[in-house]
């Protein structure tokens, strides 16, 4: 038994998990892939719905005078239908990382695409619930560094602002990212925030570098893409065909990049779970 | 724990199991088994196959009784695995007629 327990506090390195996580991507491609495709088709199918539901209900309450109510009356109630679909995707895609996680503690090495149901089912609100924290926190980051306001001159303050909203952005996403983790093992919402924590705590340094592998050459792509390129860019031509890699680089993201982080996640949040499940964190 | 050894032979006549054994891919993942006990993750690895078909070819094998789920542990990576092993060394068929 001596042996199993030197072998369970062992840490590996950021380059092994990273070399598994892409592995699992890799193995589960059409799950993952599948389950993103539930969460865009459900969410359209909700908002028709709801846009439908709710037209016969604003004809029936507002009749033509829906028009006349105040702008900031007439968002609120278009908010207020939107949301339906917003809890929809935002649940499905979280159960990605409910299946990332049956494959990592299930015994087998396996999940099946119909799994997305059952934690869609068990954990919709938790996962919508971490999917609007972690954009409203987003959204601030975003706000404290606005990216239009830099001018050209100072391309060194700019590139330097970036890189702190880079490192904040991989603090977020390595802080909350293993929230919705712990929620899909099992734990209550509270207790998620309190072993995501812990989890973090004890093996920060490795837990920043190996998000950092994941994250950086994407979002240094997309940056170099996004905006270096787009000065270079003078013809409508070129800038229509900009347009359209811009959409296969966001299907790329969508259905790649997004279920690669939830598996990354997922990956270190049991594996350093493993490594200090003998101190703090509640099982 | 007692570790499980197989035994070194074992006679099946049931259509179902005979059947069973007759598959390019369960016999290729029992002739590891034989050898020793491993997991999905391993045999996935070791066989180059699908995780899913492994998967289904283990639980097919489980059902028939042909292998048997030796333990459950946790890799360095923090990865719960079950390990499966056959349950013989050598897999009789064992087929009998009766005279009408």
């Amino acid at each position: 038994m001596d042996v199993n327990k030197s072998k369970k506090t062992e840490r590996i390195s950021p380059k092994e998990i990273s070399k598994l996580s892409f592995e699992l991507l890799k193995d589960y491609f059409k799950q993952f892939a599948g389950t993103q495709i539930i969460a865009v088709v459900s969410t359209i199918l909700v908002w028709m719905i709801t846009l439908f539901l709710s037209g016969s209900l604003i004809s029936l309450l507002f009749a033509e005078s829906f028009y006349a109510l105040s702008i900031t009356l007439q968002d609120v109630i278009s908010i207020f239908l939107f949301i339906p679909g917003f809890f929809v995707f935002f649940s499905f895609i979280g159960s990605g990382f409910g299946m990332a996680s049956e494959i990592l503690t299930g015994g087998d090495y396996y999940v099946k695409l119909k799994s997305s149901f059952y934690y869609f089912k068990k954990h919709w609100l938790g996962y919508s619930g971490l999917a609007i924290i972690n954009i409203i926190i987003l959204i601030l980051v975003d706000s404290i560094f606005p990216k239009d306001i830099y001018p050209l001159d100072k391309i060194f303050q700019f590139i330097l602002l970036l890189i702190i909203e880079a490192s904040i952005k991989i603090l977020i996403f390595s802080l909350i990212g293993f929230v919705p983790v712990a929620l899909s093992q099992g734990n209550s919402f509270f207790l998620s925030f309190k072993n995501a924590w812990l989890v973090f705590k004890g093996n920060w340094y490795v837990i920043i570098k190996s998000m950092a592998l994941i994250l950086v050459p994407v979002q240094v792509f997309s940056f170099m893409y996004g905006y270096v390129l787009s000065f270079f860019i003078k013809s409508n031509f070129w800038w229509e065909v900009y347009f359209i890699s811009w959409i296969f680089l966001f299907i790329g993201l969508f259905f790649i990049y997004f279920p690669l982080i939830f598996i990354h996640l997922t990956v270190l949040y049991q594996h350093f779970s493993t490594v200090t499940q003998n101190t703090d964190v509640v099982k | 724990m007692t570790k499980f050894e197989p035994e070194s032979q074992k006679k099946f006549n049931e259509p179902d199991v005979v059947g069973c054994l007759f598959h390019d891919k369960r016999q290729q993942i029992l002739s590891v088994l034989v050898e020793k006990e491993m997991t999905v993750y391993g045999l996935k690895t070791a066989l180059k196959m699908n995780p899913g078909v492994v998967k289904r070819h283990i639980d097919s094998l489980l059902e028939h009784g042909l292998i048997k789920q030796t333990r459950r542990d946790q890799n360095k990576m923090g990865m719960t695995l079950k390990y499966y092993r056959a349950v013989a060394m050598k897999y009789v068929i064992f087929l009998e007629w009766e005279k009408p």
